[in-house]
């Protein structure tokens, strides 16, 4: 037990078998029914980085289908599939090498789509050997035949006598690949003269001949759909991606496809005819897993527990299917033991009211303390700041208000009282406040959150466990034995790397990715400053909205790969109450909300102004930012001055 | 509950730094219990992080690469130096099979012997060195086994050995390497002045490796890792405070670290010397409070950590209530 099971988070990184033993299905509507592998109509999954989509293609490979019916008839297993999965990763392809300069786009697109066509046959050939149709019981079929037949859609065939079975034919794509590969690998270091290629086969003859040819001859075929899975399509450049684009548009019984690309991985919907894109609902249906992840929470948190729990046995833990929060250790803010000085809340108040006579000063505070329950006594501040925005004069009456209400709440947990109102949409952000001040650190702790944290992204909650398992190892608290609790201070220390990790891998591949990486930081500036100013104008603040008229073409972009890269997570859309207009709604994704000591609630959305938007997502003066961040916040802090600023732009 | 998250950003640094070493080179050996042990050594905050800063910068090697040191040992010192003898001797020839045969021929007359006595360092690393160099264990003796006693004297008992290559894992003073000169190579030279004898270490001071050098009669002394004087905490070219964060101050390590070093070495002296008188063990102890003749190295092995290193990580005696982090198995050199 001393691996740390969550070590591994990449699906490419597992062989087959182990994608096999740590399979977990979604609950209720799983991935079967979502990906739908016996369906004609073709799918394109999105996902972001670590959402799955590797883990779900290769599950419905035909590697796994064979693990699966292991112990029985493979042939009779593929038949009640109803599917043989032939699956590419495009990143082994090295795309690149499809686009040296000093040949015509044209004759690169009839390289590629001949290479394809060479090696997708020769995945579904490898497939259909493996799986012993000629030597099935009940095949009466002649591999002969079909490797005649096959061979007849070729223009050209150097020895075809020679080539008597599937094996052979193999074996003959293999050599016409290698002597593409062979070709384009030298045609550089050759200067560039001559590529001796001939294509010898029509596009589509194999990739839709060879299964069409199968199931004339084998009649376990009858039913069977033959599914391309092509994954990390984001690999492709822009005419690779348009010959599959054709490919789906034309494809052709029993053949269909199931297309796997990073958010932002799909660069185009043009096919080769006459560069008509593919429509969405006739010629495909998409699906984004981390969009069904979070839309489906219960499901997804029950997924991702029965990861955990898996992976957590196949390393020896007898982890029980229940709560996992019991193996991290709690807080609770209540048990703290803080003198009066320490507060920072009331030194920071007592600074704000700087101007009032000392005696007033005391006598608002003493009104405000409440040492039962610091959880009201945090409350008793945020309420005092509300009647100061909203222009009471007489603040030591307001404080004693306060007080009195305090009290009242405390014996009566009267449900109409303001401390209620209060409690129930600010207690998180007070909880959070407290922490704060008091250790100088936010808590983000407990299984439920750190599930919260990965915004539908497995992935990144496997991260989040693999660095806190790290440290719970390291602090010696043999974490996930017996009763033993993964301390706060590991957890903490967890967190912060996987935060960092996350940062620092998903960096955006762009022009300017500092400009990026500059907004996704102001962004986070901005909310953490509201979040904890003196009066907070949203609740659980991590979301913002923006208004789509205020965004330009430059900011527009910046926001696109923010999105794509998930460090935004996009939420419904919601309504302007004035305007009745829609604007675009993101949440900061919740791996690195503690970046900024973000909620991971979305309750309010704070709605960014044209300056605002301009300043956080466009214009590179720092200075500029920061003045329209104070005037922001001077709207949330006591004395609270609305200033108008006019900044110089447009 | 505890919530001891309230640590200043360098402890946040160096613990997140050590917990790396410890899960990756350090073998699990040193973790955040151990650690938290250790500091207890120590008297207040200030020295604690002081020594929590030298901790990050100790360096183990584990037992994977020992075998890999050991392995470069026999390769880049040996094999390569007499490869190159036969290619000079032979017109520069550039014919593999004939340097493979001849290469061959000069490592059957070759004995390989661990520096220091069967229970020590040197020795137990052959085992491991022969291992990971497919060698023959004729190749290895002791080294009593150079020399036969006849009526006249001494003779070899393998007349037809060319190279006798003595093998040691870290050489401080060279004091070692000086002894076995005296008492060895002198003789082996004497007998026969054509056979060449090599000391070869994992590692060395740059000062040990030039006294044996100087001092000796050794044909070959060389080491994978030099360590020169910047790997001495204290020199004025030391690298660990260099560039060192704004909290850590070296003349307030030096002076903590000097005093608890002084009363950890005192109480070693006195058990292996224990004919010394007081004056003289006291002397040492100054000279000695940062390591073995002032080593003042941050460094240990798997098998053991040499006491050229500060003694605050090593010090494992009972005399001494002390928690070491990397513990030494000392010996009792004087009964």
């Amino acid at each position: 037990m001393n691996t740390n099971p969550f070590n591994i988070t990449k699906a490419v990184d597992y062989s087959d078998e182990q994608i096999f033993n740590y399979w977990v299905d979604l609950p209720n509507i799983g991935f079967t029914d979502i990906i739908k592998p016996t369906s004609p109509m073709p799918m394109i999954i999105l996902g972001a980085k670590g959402s799955g989509k590797t883990h779900i293609m290769r599950y419905f490979s035909f590697s796994l289908q064979s693990l699966r019916f292991n112990n029985q008839d493979l042939l009779e297993g593929i038949v009640k599939d109803g599917y043989i999965g032939i699956y590419m990763r495009c990143s082994g392809l090295n795309s690149d090498r499809f686009a040296i300069s000093g040949l015509s786009k044209e004759i690169w697109k009839n390289l590629f789509s001949y290479y394809m066509e060479l090696w997708l046959a020769q995945l579904l050939l490898n497939n259909i050997r493996k799986m012993g149709v000629f030597k099935h019981n009940s095949s009466n079929t002649n591999e002969l035949e079909i490797t005649k037949e096959i061979l007849d859609q070729f223009d050209k065939v150097d020895n075809k006598e020679s080539i008597v079975n599937l094996d052979l034919l193999a074996s003959h794509l293999k050599e016409l690949q290698k002597k593409v590969d062979y070709e384009i690998n030298n045609y550089r270091l050759t200067g560039g003269t001559k590529l001796n290629i001939e294509i010898t086969i029509s596009p589509g003859r194999l990739i839709f001949g060879l299964p069409q040819i199968l199931i004339q001859h084998i009649a376990h075929f009858e039913h069977v759909k033959f599914l391309y899975l092509i994954d990390e399509f984001e690999n492709l450049k822009e005419y690779q991606q348009q010959y599959f684009n054709t490919l789906i548009r034309e494809k052709e019984d029993p053949v269909t496809f199931k297309v796997g690309a990073r958010l932002y991985g799909l660069r185009t919907f043009k096919t080769f005819s006459a560069e008509e894109e593919l429509k969405e609902g006739s010629e495909y249906e998409s699906y984004n897993i981390d969009k069904i992840f979070r839309d489906r929470e219960s499901d997804y948190n029950k997924f991702v527990s029965d990861i955990c729990i898996k992976r957590l046995y196949k390393h020896g833990y007898q982890v029980d299917d229940g709560d996992f929060n019991k193996y991290f250790e709690k807080s609770n803010i209540q048990q703290t033991n803080i003198s009066q000085e320490d507060k920072k809340y009331f030194k920071d108040l007592e600074k704000r009211l700087n101007g009032f006579p000392p005696k007033t000063i005391t006598e608002i505070i003493s009104n405000l303390i409440f040492e039962k329950d610091i959880i009201l006594e945090r409350t008793n501040v945020l309420i005092f700041y509300r009647h100061w925005k909203k222009g009471n004069k007489d603040l030591a009456l307001t404080s004693n208000k306060i007080r009195e209400d305090c009290k009242l709440y405390f014996d009566t947990k009267n449900s109409e009282s303001e401390h209620a109102n209060i409690l129930e949409y600010y207690k998180f952000d007070i909880i959070d406040q407290l922490y704060r001040e008091i250790y100088s650190n936010i808590l983000y702790t407990g299984f439920t959150t750190f599930v919260k944290m990965s915004a539908g992204i497995p992935k990144n909650l496997m991260i989040i466990l693999k660095h806190i398992f790290r440290w719970s190892s390291f602090n010696n608290e043999e974490p996930f034995i017996g009763n033993n609790k993964i301390s706060i201070e590991s957890q903490i220390n967890g967190l912060k790397d996987a935060s960092d990790w996350f940062l620092n891998d998903a960096r955006v591949i762009c022009d300017d990715p500092s400009k990026v990486r500059r907004s996704i930081d102001r962004i986070g500036r901005f909310l953490q400053e509201l979040r904890f100013s003196d009066l907070p104008p949203e609740c659980s603040i991590s979301t913002f909205s923006i208004s789509m008229s205020n965004l330009n073409a430059e900011s527009q972009k910046v926001i696109d790969y923010l999105e794509q890269y998930s460090y935004l997570i996009p939420v419904n859309p919601r309504r302007d109450k004035n305007t009745n207009r829609k604007d675009l709604t993101f949440q900061i994704n919740g791996i690195i909300a503690p970046v900024w000591e973000l909620s991971l609630q979305r309750r309010g959305v704070i709605r960014l102004n044209k300056n605002e938007t301009m300043a956080i997502f466009e214009i590179d003066d720092e200075k500029e930012f920061n003045k329209i961040l104070n005037s922001r916040k001077s709207e949330c802090n006591a004395p609270f001055h609305i200033e108008s600023l006019k900044l110089p732009f447009r | 509950m505890d919530i001891s998250i309230s640590k200043n950003e360098l402890e946040k640094e160096l613990y997140k730094k050590l917990k790396v070493l410890n899960e990756t080179t350090w073998d699990k050996r040193a973790n955040a219990t151990s650690i938290k042990s250790w500091l207890s050594n120590f008297k207040n905050p200030e020295e604690q992080i002081h020594a929590l800063f030298l901790l990050s910068h100790f360096m183990y090697f584990n037992p994977m690469q020992m075998r890999v040191l050991l392995k470069s040992l026999y390769r880049d010192l040996f094999k390569y130096s007499i490869i190159a003898k036969i290619r000079r001797d032979n017109s520069d020839t550039t014919d593999l099979d004939y340097i493979e045969k001849k290469y061959a021929e000069e490592l059957l007359d070759t004995k390989f012997i661990g520096v220091g006595n069967p229970s020590e360092s040197g020795v137990h690393l052959l085992y491991y060195f022969r291992q990971e160099n497919n060698l023959s264990k004729q190749l290895f003796i002791n080294v009593h086994d150079i020399f036969v006693q006849t009526k006249t004297g001494y003779d070899f008992q393998y007349p037809e050995v060319k190279y006798y290559v003595f093998i040691d894992d870290f050489c401080g003073s060279g004091d070692q390497a000086k002894s076995y000169s005296k008492l060895i190579v002198e003789l082996i030279k004497s007998m026969n002045k054509n056979i060449k004898v090599f000391y070869l270490m994992l590692f060395t001071t740059k000062e040990g490796k030039n006294n044996v050098i100087n001092e000796t009669l050794f044909d070959k002394v060389d080491a994978v890792f030099e360590l020169n004087n910047s790997f001495k905490c204290f020199d004025k070219d030391s690298r660990y405070f260099n560039n060192c964060p704004k909290e850590i101050d070296i003349n307030f390590a030096k002076d903590f670290i000097g005093v608890c070093g002084e009363k950890l070495m005192k109480s070693i002296l006195k058990k292996d010397f224990p004919r010394k008188d007081a004056k003289e063990i006291d002397e040492l102890s100054r000279q000695y409070k940062y390591g073995y003749k002032d080593g003042q190295l941050l460094i240990g092995f798997h098998h053991n950590t040499p006491d050229n290193s500060i003694p605050i990580f090593w010090y494992d005696e009972e005399e001494i209530a002390w928690y070491p982090i990397f513990r030494r198995y000392n010996k009792i050199y004087e009964s």
